[in-house]
């Protein structure tokens, strides 16, 4: 064995290869891939223990040149985690060059002057010898090559977990290589961490989704729409989110620049700075690594705070979100009763037209006036000025289903800036189906004021007519049999007004009320914008739910209620409604009755009076005045059809109600005795 | 372009309790003696209309939309804020005859209609005129009278409502001829009003001894309990909120049938303006007061303002045919129909079973500007059929004097009391006396018969067949009887 290769030269050999040179024993063999490929020793006058020995050592050399490659291809991923990686490993491999170099000169100092094999055997490098100072460098180099490996066919947050994962490894010797590498990773993705959440403004990795925050591109209808851009705009990227980042902090972090993005481009605020300044500093000091999590944690929660904090202020005082929500339970939920009464009795006449020959600005007009004249006129013109008719588009209008002004008539209120964002589309759409319902709720009761007037007219007429019966002597036929017939109409139009009112009681003291002092309540003490959206969506959710509404927009946040057969609720209701619009036909047709006899009485006695006068006696020749009795009996007829197609619809409303188990009606089943006699005891 | 109202006010005791509700609406709204809005009440945010029952003047003034009338000065002169104010000429009063007060009425029929028509002419869309007045004494009564039966024909869409005091009936009055003037005037009332308040001055002054410690109430003391009445009935119109913001509304909740349209009304907690320390006590009573204790205590006998003087027997026998309480102050609506339905449960009220009935409830604001010891107050509008006992009164006392020809001398000198008889003599013609007790009667009935459960579906008189048989047609038959019926109709 001894003198076939002189160790020295296996030794440089070994070094070279380290180096990730060929050698004269050692030349590096190509394969297909890195793992075919390798030191490969063709010489055969290496013995094979040597050999082994030669080869293993020479590993080194392979992985050299796996984790320059790596390097190469994660340096031109052009991503900064990447980068900072990448300058990591070079730091390493440049460490390892060092002490390959030291160990070349030794080699160099101790082969060159070696002269007795047996004093230079004290100081020269062996194979062996050799082993022992490449051990700890090769591990690190394989530690090093996982680390790079892990993070090559992923990017960004990802890159940062994989590391983050190898870290965890119970080597003490594998945690000292991954560790500077993560720190390193880390500090480009904690310093996009930071400019986020202090300035709301994302980097060149986070364009390239590399960052847990993301920013979306909405399509043009909803790039202009800050509810659609505070909901969407930003999203969370859970992939990119490094796995010791927690849900929370990662949620803090989102909201802190997603409000900060906010109050820049939607607020035109920039007083936000002033507010965060210490802990921008703070952050801005510090050098941020994973180690340092939770004080990352209480300073992003202390900005978010602060910035949401100051965002509210913004949203609550300048923009007076506060008092536009005041404004639209006045208007648009009929709070403010005098405009109602006001606008009700303008608008009449012209939403009695059928739909499609209302003129939108005759409305607007009488809506202007309604506001004006009502004792909310004194207020900021500014919120006055925001309600609005709204009636679909002439081509909407249903051509054959002859709609009336009533179908299709509307009020809505304008928002903009940033109150669009709790005061989104979607929230008005759902504060327009509730004002719907509200309003024919309110004409029905008109009517049935309307009907109550003249059903006393008439009581009024009879009376007349009776008293002058008694000076003149002139009855009237058949007026004997109008009292009942009034009576009864009366019973069913106090009746339908009893349940229309009932109906009223409900709406406003069960869920209108409640609902909105919950609102107002909370309200101060949202945390941020989206505890404000969440409030202010649960709360018209759960008035249109109390009000038997369904379909709400999908995208207001959903609540874990809406009985079976919501939908046939609210036709239910719907019909009842317009059952009760109907009575006021008979009632008409039975007041113009009665007046057409007193009339008809009048001019029969003047006629009697002038042929007094005259001399002549021919009271034949008029017909004596009197009530028609098919009249009557058209009109008992009718209001019998209309009273029992009210019952009808009630009886079927009131039937679905006990399926609605997310709604407390037992008060209101109480007030109809149907509710216990059929033991509908309503909610349990 | 609000509802309007137009208040009349006439005799001496109209014009007093007009005064003091006057009174009481100016330091609701914050308006001064000079119709000025007080420095505190300018920059509004109470809510308030002050248009329903004000006008403003060219000078930004407000002027009360109110017609003064009376026959004698000594009340309407101490009262100056005003431009409508009727005085006759000489200044004589109607001498507490019912028959004086209307013929004189209807002589000065042209200034009176002109004055109410200039004031009409005020608003835009008038929805009625409300009448303070008393129906025992002269003016009041009488010329009330002429002018319930002008404003009909005058203005027959344009709702009527009274409030009329009812004379003390407990005690002899100095009016002996008080039966007479109030069962004319009655007469009016049902014929020609939508709706009365009735206050009853013997339960007034009852409440006035017994609930406010008052030994001897005085005239303005007892009137301010009437105007606290009328300010709260017409809280809901000054202070609108969700409901019940026009009288229309008010009204035909509580009429459900136009001929029974006597309210009785019902205060609590009762205390006067006036800070004495009997006051003040019972302030720091009732001070913690919850809505269900204010509902519970206006179904108290003793709160109402109305002494039916029913015997128990009969007392329970009536019933309510409706109930509308308006509470004022603050008030948490949930807390509301939890008050409800614990009334409900205890059956603390008796409805009509004709017919759906339940309380109903109006929620309105106070005034900002009054400070009051109470967190809640509330009134009671009743619509009782026990009110009956009291037209029945009225009718005995009254044929206690008729039987006798009492004092119908007075009345004989007045056109509508007598005739040309043959000859171009005048004779007495009292038709006008049976006629009037006849519809005082009839009204009795109808409130009798309002206790009974076929009150709708009954058949009256000759007409029974066909009315029958039109009933029939709108379903009315014998269905509504049978609760377990699936086929009755639902009592909404």
């Amino acid at each position: 064995m001894a003198g076939a290769v002189p160790e020295h030269l296996l030794v440089q050999d070994v070094l070279g290869a380290c180096s990730s040179l060929n050698g004269r024993f050692l030349h590096w063999q190509a394969g297909a891939g890195d793992l075919d490929s390798g030191y490969a020793c063709s010489r055969p006058e290496v013995p094979p223990q040597q050999r082994a020995l030669l080869l293993r050592e020479a590993e080194a050399g392979w992985l050299l040149r796996r984790v320059e490659g790596l390097i190469a291809q994660l340096g031109g991923l052009q991503s900064v985690v990447h980068e900072a990686l990448v300058a990591a490993a070079r730091r390493e491999v440049s460490n390892y060059y060092r002490l390959v170099a030291i160990l070349e000169a030794q080699a160099a100092g101790g082969g060159g002057g070696g002269t007795a094999p047996g004093a230079a055997d004290q100081g020269a490098l062996t194979l062996r010898r050799l082993q022992v100072w490449l051990s700890e460098p090769l591990g690190r180099l394989r530690v090093l090559a996982g680390c790079l490996e892990a993070a090559a066919d992923v990017r960004g947050g990802q890159v940062i977990s994989a590391l983050h994962a190898l870290s965890k490894h119970g080597d003490p010797a594998v945690r000292r290589v991954v560790q500077p590498a993560l720190e390193e990773a880390c500090l480009p993705y904690f310093k996009q961490i930071a400019s986020w959440v202090l300035s709301g403004a994302l980097g060149a990795d986070a364009e390239a989704r590399e960052f847990l925050v993301a920013r979306e591109a909405l399509p043009p209808p909803h790039c202009d729409d800050p509810a659609a851009q505070w909901r969407g705009g930003y999203r969370l990227h859970p992939a990119m989110k490094p796995s010791f980042v927690s849900d929370a902090l990662a949620a803090d972090i989102l909201t802190a620049g997603k409000t900060i993005a906010f109050l820049r481009e939607w607020c035109g605020d920039t007083r936000w700075a002033a507010a965060i300044r210490a802990n921008a500093d703070e952050l801005a000091a510090a050098g941020t690594t994973h180690q340092q999590l939770r004080w990352l944690e209480a300073t992003v929660g202390e900005v978010k705070r602060s910035v949401s904090a100051h965002l509210l202020d913004i949203m609550m005082s300048q923009q007076g979100l506060p008092r536009h929500l005041d404004a639209i339970k006045r208007f648009l939920l009929l709070g403010q009763g005098d405009f109602v009464r006001v606008l009700l009795d303008a608008v009449q006449p012209e939403l009695d037209k059928e739909a499609k020959e209302i003129s939108q600005y005759t409305l607007q007009g009488h809506l202007d006036a309604a506001l004006r004249s009502s004792s909310a006129a004194g207020e900021d013109p500014d919120l006055l000025r925001r309600v609005d008719v709204r009636m679909p588009h002439a081509s909407k209008l249903n051509k054959d289903n002859m709609d009336r002004g009533w179908d299709v008539f509307s009020l809505q209120y304008h928002v903009d800036g940033p109150l669009g964002a709790v005061l989104s589309p979607d929230a008005m759409a759902g504060y327009l189906r509730i004002f719907r319902l509200l309003w024919t709720i309110k004409h029905v009761e008109a009517v049935l004021g309307q009907c109550w007037d003249a059903i006393n007219a008439a009581q009024r007429a009879l009376a007349a007519l009776r008293a002058q019966e008694r000076v003149h002597g002139v009855a009237v036929d058949n007026v004997e049999l109008v009292p009942p017939v009034l009576r009864a109409f009366h019973a069913r139009r106090a009746e339908m007004a009893s349940f229309v009112t009932s109906l009223q009681y409900y709406i406003v003291f069960e869920v209108l009320e409640p609902n909105w002092a919950k609102l107002m309540g909370a309200l101060p003490k949202c945390a941020d914008l989206d505890a404000v959206i969440q409030l202010h969506e649960g709360t018209l959710q759960a008035i249109a739910a109390g009000m038997f509404l369904d379909s709400l927009p999908q995208t207001l946040t959903p609540l874990e209620l809406g009985g079976a057969g919501a939908a046939n609720v609210q036709q239910g209701l719907r019909h009842t409604l317009r059952a009760v619009l109907d009575v006021q036909g008979p009632i008409r047709r039975l007041a113009d009755a009665v007046e057409q006899a007193v009339q008809e009485q009048a001019m029969y006695v003047q006629r009697a009076a002038d042929s007094e006068r005259a001399g002549e006696w021919n009271a034949d020749v008029y017909n004596s005045p009197s009530i028609p009795p098919e009249v009557l009996a058209e009109v008992s007829g009718s209001m019998g059809r209309v009273y029992t197609l009210f019952d009808r619809s009630l009886r079927t409303f009131l039937t679905l109600l006990p399926a609605q188990r997310h709604l407390d009606l037992r008060f209101f089943l109480s007030r109809f005795d149907v509710g216990q006699a059929e033991g509908l005891g309503g909610a349990e | 372009m609000p509802r309007e109202i137009v208040t009349l006010q006439v005799g001496q005791c109209g014009n007093q309790i007009g005064t003091e509700f006057w009174r009481k609406l100016c330091s609701e709204h914050g308006i001064n003696n000079d119709g000025i809005v007080e420095e505190y009440a300018a920059a509004g945010g109470a809510g308030d209309r002050k248009d329903v029952f004000f006008y403003q003047a060219d000078d930004e003034r407000y002027i009360p939309r109110a017609c003064l009338i009376d026959l004698e000065p000594r009340v309407i002169n101490g009262i100056q804020n005003s431009e409508n104010i009727f005085l006759s000429d000489h200044g004589g009063g109607a001498g507490n005859n019912w028959a004086s007060g209307y013929h004189q009425g209807e002589g000065v029929q042209e200034d009176i209609l002109d004055m109410i028509d200039r004031e009409v002419g005020y608003s835009d869309s008038l929805e009625g005129f409300t009448l303070c007045h008393s129906i025992a004494g002269g003016t009041g009564s009488g010329m009330g009278s002429w002018l319930l039966e002008a404003l009909n024909d005058r203005y027959p869409k344009k709702l009527v409502q009274t409030y009329s005091v009812f004379p003390n009936q407990s005690e002899s009055s100095d009016v002996v001829v008080q039966p007479y003037n109030s069962l004319l005037t009655l007469k009016r009332l049902t014929l020609n009003a939508d709706a009365v308040v009735v206050l009853d001055n013997t339960a007034l002054n009852r409440i006035a001894t017994e609930r406010l410690h008052i030994a001897t109430p005085s005239f303005s003391q007892v009137n301010s309990l009437v105007s606290t009445v009328m300010a709260a009935s017409t809280a809901t119109l000054r202070y609108p909120g969700y409901m019940n913001n026009d009288l229309v509304g008010l009204l035909a909740s509580l009429i459900p049938v136009p001929q029974c349209h006597f309210l009785m009304a019902g205060y609590t907690p009762l205390t006067l303006d006036a800070e004495g320390d009997a006051a003040a006590a019972v302030a720091s009573i009732v001070r913690k007061t919850t809505v269900l204790d204010v509902m519970r205590r206006l179904l108290q006998p003793k709160n109402l303002m109305v002494s039916a003087g029913a015997r128990t027997k009969e007392y329970d026998k009536s019933r309510y045919i409706s109930i509308l309480n308006i509470i004022q102050g603050d008030v948490d609506p949930t807390q509301l129909h939890q008050s409800l339905m614990r009334i409900r449960e205890r059956k603390l009220a008796n409805f009509i079973d004709w017919g759906p009935a339940s309380i109903q409830v109006a929620l309105s604001r106070k005034s900002p500007y009054l400070r009051s010891a109470h967190r809640v107050s509330g009134l009671m509008l009743a619509n009782h059929t026990s009110i009956r006992h009291l037209f029945n009164r009225t009718i005995s006392q009254f044929d206690k004097l008729f039987k006798r020809n009492a004092f119908v001398d007075n009345y004989k000198e007045f056109p509508m009391f007598h005739r040309q008889g043959l000859g171009g003599k005048l004779e007495a013609d009292l038709s006008e006396f049976e006629d009037a007790r006849e519809v005082v009667a009839a009204l009795s009935e109808e409130y009798a018969a309002a206790e009974s459960s076929d009150y709708i579906d009954r058949a009256d008189g000759s007409a029974a067949d066909l009315a029958t048989q039109l009933a029939s047609q709108m379903n009315l038959g014998a269905a509504g009887s049978g609760l377990g019926d699936p086929r009755a109709p639902v009592r909404a």
